[in-house]
């Protein structure tokens, strides 16, 4: 089997992250943060052993600003509602997944406002006069993705972090395609909140994800003013009706997914042993062949083809569903994703409407999977051109 | 020698608390406190000898860590 499914979900995992969780479910799997006995410490010592990983990747200096989530879109739920206000305004990008948008849009009901700004896939000083052109008022939030999941659009977040810093408007970026590839420094590039999942390109379990606020946060003052999401229990001051003030609590209510977190622990040391830079030049040295090979092929679309370095894919074979492309290639042992990605912007910006297939590549794909990929692609095009 | 506790809600911030007096030579152990103990009710401290207080308190301010109360 060959899984280039991989910004949907890294596969396969390292053995340390199988291992770590295991452990975790054999040894030491209590409830942290809830009881004074030795599991449960261990437990929440294992949690904050994680969340000094997340933050030393970020360049934030207080672990307890991460806050732990199931995935992504929990994660970007709660840092925009965190910031948004009634009667202010918000700005996206016209790539965003429906994590950002569906958000923004749900919102919208609320009175508050929301426009979208154009993303040129050729041109920062393009993107950045689209977004400060959008600004009004009121705008208090920018909201983006870093990478597009869709074909590898990058978003220029130091100089939309800059333009923010200068109007006072808080910067949250989806880092769900970037983390574990790109390296961000929160503090230098003015975000206030970053969310990722820790099942992608930290090659951690299914479950974990994480918004992390910048260092000013660890301010009581500045969290207490954060509009709480999720409410519940976590422990900390049980007498009190309200949610806490501080972070990483103000967030967390309910149980930890502790096993999870204990393996993503394992998956960060991995990507940090290895490299964010040492991955994402595998990926896009697969991305470039994979391309390469396909634009010989008279009867296959490439999409966003100028971008150079990517872990992600798009095309189209003629005029074949996307999911039946994917269903062929799943018949020859190959996993890709088709469709719109839960990306309707993006597509509607390429002009794929109807959708499109994604083959996505992690540190674990080969060269000679890339070439396998590449054959059966060829045969299914070459199919339909004899039908 | 007697011991007192510091205080701190949070058992996160009790880690990060641990791990910085542990990593200043000052000797301390996360503890679970009482429901009463505290008026917020559930929360952790930081079992530590009492003659170690004040220093103790100095390193968690320049750290911004907070606590709420002090027991003796």
């Amino acid at each position: 089997m060959i899984y280039f499914d991989n910004a949907a979900t890294t596969f396969p995992k390292p053995p340390s992250v199988i291992s770590e969780s295991i452990k975790c479910m054999r040894e030491y799997c209590g409830n942290p943060g809830r009881s004074g006995h030795d599991l449960s410490i261990k437990a929440a010592e294992k949690i904050y052993e994680c969340r000094e990983l997340i933050s030393g990747l970020f360049g934030v200096h207080n672990p307890t600003n991460v806050v732990f989530t199931p995935n992504t879109t929990h994660a970007l739920n709660i840092a925009i509602n965190a910031f948004a206000k009634k009667k202010g305004h918000i700005l996206i990008s016209d790539i965003e997944h429906n994590s950002v948008y569906r958000v923004v849009h749900a919102l919208s009901k609320q009175g508050v406002d929301y426009d979208i700004f154009s993303v040129d896939i050729n041109d920062v000083s393009k993107t950045i006069r689209s977004f400060r052109s959008k600004i009004k008022y009121n705008t208090n939030l920018a909201v983006c993705s870093h990478v597009s999941n869709v074909c590898g659009i990058t978003n220029p977040i130091n100089e939309i972090g800059n333009v923010c810093k200068q109007y006072g408007i808080k910067f949250v970026v989806d880092g769900a395609q970037s983390v574990g590839t790109h390296i961000v420094n929160m503090n230098d590039n003015n975000i206030d909140a970053l969310c990722s999942p820790g099942h992608k390109g930290l090659y951690g379990p299914q479950g974990t994800g994480f918004v992390i606020f910048s260092d000013k946060y660890s301010d009581e003052k500045i969290s207490s003013k954060l509009t709480p999401f999720i409410f519940g229990g976590n422990g900390f001051n049980s007498a009190d009706r309200n949610m806490p003030d501080i972070l990483p609590e103000r967030y967390e209510g309910g149980t930890l997914n502790t096993v999870g977190i204990a393996g993503l622990c394992e998956g960060i040391k991995f990507v940090k042993a290895i490299g964010e830079e040492t991955i994402f030049e595998h990926t896009s040295m697969l991305y470039n062949r994979a391309k390469d090979m396909l634009s010989s092929l008279g009867n296959v679309k490439i999409y966003c083809e100028n971008i150079k370095k990517s872990s992600c894919l798009l095309f189209n074979v003629d005029n074949i569903p996307c999911d039946s492309v994917a269903d062929m290639l799943n018949d020859d042992g190959i996993c890709v994703r088709a469709g719109l990605h839960c990306t309707p912007l993006a597509h509607k910006k390429l002009n794929t409407q109807n959708g499109a297939v994604r083959a996505s590549f992690s540190c674990f794909n080969t060269v000679s999977e890339t070439d396998a990929f590449y054959e059966s692609v060829k045969r299914i095009a070459s199919n339909n051109v004899n039908l | 020698m007697k011991k007192c506790i510091i205080a701190i809600s949070s058992v996160n911030h009790a880690i990060r608390a641990e791990k910085l007096l542990l990593s200043s030579s000052v000797r301390c152990k996360i503890v679970k406190l009482q429901p009463n103990a505290t008026k917020k009710g559930c929360a952790y401290g930081l079992e530590i000898s009492c003659k170690d207080v004040p220093s103790a308190l100095s390193f968690l301010n320049n750290a911004g860590i907070s606590y709420s109360e002090i027991l003796r």
